[in-house]
């Protein structure tokens, strides 16, 4: 571990299952707030409910523990409210894009200066293995014992579209890569939306650590520049198209975040 | 024919469809009688659309004190034939209507006087038929005897962004409808003059509940509102966006009213005192946050302004249903603040004190409105603006943080309530948890964190109740008759009891409903020689929570649950079964 980041770390071990790829992500906030030399009271982290909302006892920043799938509104609050605020919402697949999504979509649509990392691991895994709104096709749950028939949602094509102005994708078995998104997205004034690959290896062992590597590639080793929406598009189906997963920042503009369009406005004479 | 109004108090109804501009005329009115020191009440009965239906706006205008709507109406103006039809026989005998060759029978209008008025005609001669509701004006302060200019100063602040085209038009308009009865119905002028005693300051207002409501909340320093549009608590946010450049309050529509409230928490945590509003469908999506609210102890305060229900249930119109679930709303148990103004005036008020015991007691508030209260237009009087003192209580200071030193966010004390921190303080990080937790905020399952948490939390009740009011007992503590009511049937149920002057009646009325004041209620209506409950709603809700708290039964229960609110008329017959 570098050295500083316990001060992001409680009194509380994690109790996530050993190999979970929460740990990754733990890891890489920590490391990414570290990096930007902040402190854990500049920063409000808003959690939702389930394996990785159970981060809210691990992690050392103020926290406000959500409810499931409303990580995002109290985070809108404290911004809109408090501008000077480092805010980070976290959920799960099955709160950011399930229970919680009209808030992702909107949160996006709004371009609140938010920074929202999802832990996607393709299942409902604090209730022990369900089908989310990420599970492929065809795959047996507990509650798709013929095989999932829905079609997965898209995270980043959505979140593209919606108007989300950081698209990223990271994964938990790379830290110092994910850790860097995490602080682009953090220092990027507007909606950063972070799909986080998360190996689940209680309820999905199929996409393991060794299966996500044998998908993924660096979008920054390939020269890809994140400035094209309709490039981000493409890159955000590779995997159904071409069975290659690209990582990093898909997406970047710079346009005003609506909290300080809000101020602004109120402001003027 | 006799043409006879008593001048204490006038009842002017004008109807037809949505777009004839039927309440902007007579809100006109309204205000320009209030203006010259009147009392007034207006009240509107609308359908849910936008153009065509059937539109009202009701009136009551007079020298004394007025706090609601009757049921019988001296003047009549009937845009269309559906009005003339539907309000024929709420006119006195002796009263008036204004029509535009409808071609109504004088047999079938016995009592009644006909004025026919080319409505159509005198606008369109004035600039367009859009003005036809501004010839009626006319032809009534014809008829009561009013002053003119008083009219065309208020047309002046009315269409002041319009131009003055629209204002020059308007007042042709108004003249044109006077000048015809002057010329056709000269003998119609029912009223010989006006002599108005309310005392002219610049503490008296003409505002609907909403208005009062939102008025309040700037002056208790609400510095942020989220909502998502729902009638009947829409015109909150509409008058909160409109301050936003010239007070500190910030205001952001939400996508749905899950993210409102849970963003009006987001930023309470942040230190803002912040509040949000909305009617029964949207509090019912609001409910699982309340909760949070309570567990994680992040104060709020939520709107509802009742509409009958279920689901979509009456749009536009009234009811006090939402009571029983306002007290249990929300999974599992918590202390909450739960109160409902009786009139304009009250809600000024009570929003206030909401704001500040949220803040103090670190929990949910709700303020329950209706229909009738939200959209109604009161005359207030003498409003003290700074009454109720802007308290800021439970938050520590950065040196106050650094001198603890470990800081508990969950602290077990006496009175349930432990300080807070704001994030962006140093040496206050900790977790608002929506799990149990331990003092520090830490998630936790032991059963003794569990209870003491749980204790910790209802410890409060017991320093609410000392500092809660008790219900209000207007009239003598002794009486032939005590009727009981919450909320909004205050107005008509005063008034009521002001008609029935030469009965002892008295009134006790609830404007603080949870926790319960069971002693007061006790001690007052074991007492009682007979009591009447009047509710609007279908089951008696309040008396049924009398009788859970007090074991008191009130057997008399005049209930509504039509849609209407309570009109004088029907509580006074009520009183008039019950005493002698």
């Amino acid at each position: 571990m570098q050295q500083g980041q316990e001060k992001f770390n409680t009194k509380v071990m994690p109790t996530w299952c050993p190999g979970c790829g929460n740990f990754g992500i733990w890891g890489a906030i920590k490391k990414a707030l570290l990096d930007l030399e902040l402190e854990p009271h500049q920063v409000l982290i808003s959690y939702d409910i389930g394996c990785f909302g159970n981060g809210a006892n691990f992690l050392k920043t103020y926290g406000f523990h959500s409810l499931h799938g409303r990580s995002l509104p109290p985070a809108l609050g404290a911004k809109i409210f408090n501008r000077e605020l480092m805010v980070i919402a976290l959920a799960g697949d099955g709160g950011a894009y399930g229970e919680g999504l009209q808030h992702f979509i909107h949160a996006a649509r709004y371009n609140v200066d938010v920074t929202f990392l999802v832990a996607n691991n393709q299942r409902f895994s604090l209730t022990t293995g369900q089908a989310s709104p990420t599970t492929k096709k065809g795959v047996v749950t507990k509650t798709t014992p013929w095989g999932e028939t829905k079609t997965p949602l898209n995270p980043m094509a959505l979140a593209i579209e919606s108007g989300a102005s950081l698209v990223a994708r990271g994964f938990a078995g790379d830290i110092v890569q994910l850790a860097g998104i995490i602080k682009a997205a953090i220092s990027h004034k507007g909606f950063s939306h972070v799909d986080i690959l998360q190996p689940c290896v209680s309820f999905n062992p199929e996409q393991s650590y060794e299966w996500y590597r044998s998908v993924i590639y660096k979008l920054e080793e390939h020269k890809y520049r994140p400035d094209d929406k309709k490039k981000a598009l493409e890159k955000a189906w590779e995997f159904e198209q071409e069975g290659k997963m690209p990582t990093g920042i898909f997406y970047q503009e710079e346009k005003e975040s609506y909290e300080e369009g809000l101020w602004r406005m109120k402001e003027e004479k | 024919m006799e043409n006879k109004i008593e001048k204490k108090e006038v009842a002017i109804k004008i109807g037809g469809e949505a777009g004839f501009g039927i309440k902007a005329a007579g809100l006109i009115l309204g205000r320009a009688f209030f203006g010259a020191g009147a009392y007034v009440f207006g009240y509107s009965e609308y359908p849910s659309l936008i153009r065509g239906g059937h539109n009202t706006y009701q009136l009551n205008i007079g020298e004394q004190p007025i706090n609601s709507a009757t049921k019988m109406i001296d003047v009549l103006v009937a845009l269309d034939r559906k009005t003339a039809e539907s309000h024929k026989e709420e006119i006195k005998d002796g009263g008036f209507i204004i029509f535009d060759g409808l071609n109504l029978e004088s047999k079938d209008w016995a009592g009644i006087n006909l004025i026919d008025l080319p409505l159509g005609q005198l606008a369109e001669d004035s600039g367009g038929l859009v003005m036809r509701n501004t010839v009626a004006l006319g032809a009534l302060i014809y008829i009561m005897n009013f002053e003119t200019r008083l009219i065309e100063a208020e047309i002046e602040k009315n269409f002041k962004n319009k131009g003055q085209g629209v204002i020059e038009s308007n007042k042709k308009a108004l003249a044109a409808g006077y000048n015809y009865l002057l010329k056709n119905y000269k003998d119609k002028r029912a009223i010989e003059g006006w002599n108005f005693e309310k005392i002219k300051n610049n503490n008296n207002f003409f505002l609907t509940g909403n208005e009062a409501t939102a008025e309040g909340m700037i002056q208790i320093g609400c510095n942020f509102y989220a909502a998502y549009p729902m009638t009947p608590a829409t015109s909150i946010l509409h008058v909160l966006i409109e301050k936003q450049k010239e007070t500190v309050i910030v205001v952001h529509q939400a996508e749905d009213e899950i993210s409102a409230i849970g963003v009006a928490l987001g930023a309470a945590l942040a230190g803002a005192r912040a509040g949000t509003g909305t009617s029964g469908g949207g509090f019912s999506l609001m409910t699982e946050s309340l909760g949070l609210s309570a567990i994680t102890e992040t104060p709020v305060v939520v709107i509802n302004s009742q509409r009958p229900a279920p689901a979509t249930g009456l749009p536009t119109w009234t009811e006090q249903a939402d009571l029983n679930f306002m007290i249990n709303a929300s999974h599992g148990e918590f202390p909450r603040i739960v109160v409902a103004p009786g009139d304009a005036e009250e809600a000024f008020y009570l929003i206030q004190e909401s704001f500040n015991w949220a803040e103090k007691w670190q929990l949910p508030v709700i303020v329950l409105l209706d229909k009738m209260l939200s959209e109604s237009d009161f005359t207030l009087t003498g409003l003290i603006r700074d009454r109720i003192k802007i308290k800021r209580e439970g938050f520590l200071s950065d040196g106050e943080l650094q001198r603890i030193g470990q800081y508990k966010r969950y602290e077990v004390t006496l009175s349930g309530v432990s300080k807070r921190s704001l994030p962006g303080q140093p040496g206050g990080v900790h977790l608002a948890n929506s799990d149990e937790h331990d003092e520090e905020g830490f998630s936790s399952e032991e059963a003794e964190v569990r209870r003491s948490m749980a204790d910790k939390r209802f410890a409060k009740i017991k320093l609410i109740n000392g500092e809660l009011k008790d219900p209000e007992l207007y009239g003598k503590r002794e009486a032939e008759l005590t009727v009981v009511g919450w909320g909004s049937v205050k107005g008509a149920v005063l008034d009521a009891i002001k008609e029935a002057k030469n009965k002892e009646i008295n009134f006790l009325h609830f404007n603080y409903l949870w926790p319960f004041p069971a002693e007061r209620v006790k001690a007052v209506l074991s007492k009682a020689k007979k009591i009447l409950l009047v509710e609007n709603n279908k089951t008696g809700q309040l008396g049924d929570l009398i009788r859970q708290q007090t074991g008191i039964e009130i057997k008399n229960r005049f209930l509504k649950y039509d849609g209407r609110p309570f009109f004088r008329e029907e509580i006074v017959d009520r009183i008039n079964e019950l005493t002698n």
